[in-house]
This record gives structure tokens, sequence and C-alpha cells, in this order.
């Protein structure tokens, strides 16, 4: 198995220390939400509120997602 | 009556421009304040991993561990006393293995494998086809990385600059490529807003 597969097998473990690893997803998530809001607001004023709302969304539907996963776990364990 | 024309300038070179720097298909139109933002934030993402991950998360296709290019060579069988059918994959640790990998005169070196197996190498490692979308600001930092790959004089066998490896490796790698493909994003749509009519 090449390693360019393996974050999909051995994920973050985000219930273990160090815990700073998925922090460092959020740069990321702003990043991706300014981008996106670049691309699709009509005037520039719009991409600062517009890309805070779509990075608040990504990481709280990240935050639910994990979380449901986690007590997913915990149930088959 | 409002006049009808596209942007002045063509769609090739708005594409190319938005490669070479993010966001200056944007600059290139006369949306600076656009430009600005997107290509600042991708350029951001891009050097935040490899602030994280180190310069040797840039790992072009083709290029082995020691920064040597990867080569191909058909091996003698001393066994059935003929040339291998299959090719062995070797990454050079020296310049001179790099330039005559054969362990056997008998051997037959067949060059680069980028070359000849080049979707082979890439399959190998698909995330810098995300980070090449980043345009030449991923082929100076792999011209780097690769330089860096290079055992030092005293300790052969040893890269001078070691790769990283686990989280950090996989988080700058990820940073990287999704700069490069936030780029192929922006360079859509600056080729869109190009070809609009006004």
């Amino acid at each position: 198995m090449t390693i360019a597969y393996m974050i999909f097998f051995d994920p973050l473990p985000i219930w273990v220390k160090p815990w700073f690893w998925p922090l460092l997803l959020l740069p990321l998530c702003l990043a991706v939400a300014v981008v996106y809001k670049c691309v699709r607001c009509r005037t520039m004023d719009q991409v600062p509120r517009e890309a805070m709302g779509l990075f608040i969304t990504i990481v709280l539907g990240m935050i639910l997602t994990a979380a449901a996963l986690a007590g997913l776990a915990a149930i088959m364990d | 009556m409002s006049e009808i024309r596209r942007s002045s300038v063509s769609l090739p070179a708005v594409v190319i421009c938005a490669w070479i720097i993010p966001g200056g298909g944007y600059f290139l139109i006369g949306q600076r304040a656009r430009a600005m933002t997107a290509g600042v934030a991708i350029i951001a993402l891009f050097l935040s991993g490899i602030a994280v991950g180190g310069i040797r998360i840039m790992d072009p296709p083709g290029w082995g561990q020691y920064g040597y290019m990867t080569q191909l060579v058909q091996r003698f069988d001393r066994r059935r006393q003929q040339t291998a059918d299959e090719y062995t994959r070797i990454e050079p640790s020296s310049a001179e293995e790099s330039r005559d990998p054969s362990e056997d005169d008998r051997d037959q070196p067949s060059g680069s494998a980028l070359i000849h197996q080049p979707m082979a190498e890439l399959a190998d490692k698909p995330w810098y086809v995300g980070q090449i979308l980043c345009g030449p600001i991923t082929l100076a930092a792999s011209a780097v990385s690769i330089s860096a790959a290079h055992p030092s004089a005293g300790s052969p066998g040893v890269e001078t600059w070691p790769s990283s490896h686990s989280r950090s490796w996989e988080i700058g790698a990820l940073y990287t490529a999704v700069a490069g493909m936030l780029n192929l994003l922006v360079i859509i749509d600056a080729a869109h807003r190009a070809g609009q009519v006004h």
C-alpha cells in the first residue's frame, strides 16, 4: 500500500494526545472558505462576511460529523 | 445603448498567468482586490503546508528518496542465464549509482522511470497532481526539496534534510495539494470572467 492512501486508513486520532493535530484543519478550512467566496461573490465587499459564515459552517459540520462517528464507534465497541 | 464587448485580454493569457501566479488571472482582467485575496490565501496555504511538513513534502514523481531520478533496470537472471522480462525500480542513493544503477555487467539499465512509466510514477505520488496546480512555486519548491534530499559528502546514504513522517507529512501534503486545487478553481473562474460579454 502506497503512503498516498494511508490517510484514509489511519485517520487523525482526535480523542488522544497530542490534540493539536485537528486544529491544523482550521487554516485549511479558512483558506477554502475565502477562496471559494472570492469565486462566488459578485463584489468583494461581501467576501469577509460570507467567508466567515462558510468557515463556521464547515467547522461545525466537521465537529458534528466527528461526534456522530465517535458515537457510532462507541456503540459498535 | 450599452456597448457589448469581451474582455480585451486573451483567454489563454489569463489561464497561463493564473497558473504562474495564483490570482494573476484576476489581476490581468482588472479585478485586483479579488486577485490579492485569492492569491494571498492560496500562497499562504501552500507555504503553511511547507512550514508544517518541511520542504521534503515536495516529492515529485520520478525522483527517489535521495533526490536522484528513479531508474529502471532489467536484471540479469543468473539462474536462467538471461535478462529478466520485468523491470526493477532503483532509487539511487548517489550520483554514481544514478549514472549506472546496474549491479552486474549483464544488467540492462533502461533509463528514467519517469520517462518509461510516467503514469505509474504519478500514481505512486498522486498528491503532486494537486500540488503542481499551484504553478512554478511548486517546481521551485520541488527543486529545493530534491537538492535537500541529496546525501552530504560526509555521510553517504543519509539524506541531508530527512523527509517528515506521519501527521506532519500528511497535513503538509494536504495543505499544498488543496492550495493547488483551489488555484484550479480560481483559474477556471478567471477564465470564465475573462470570456464574459460586458
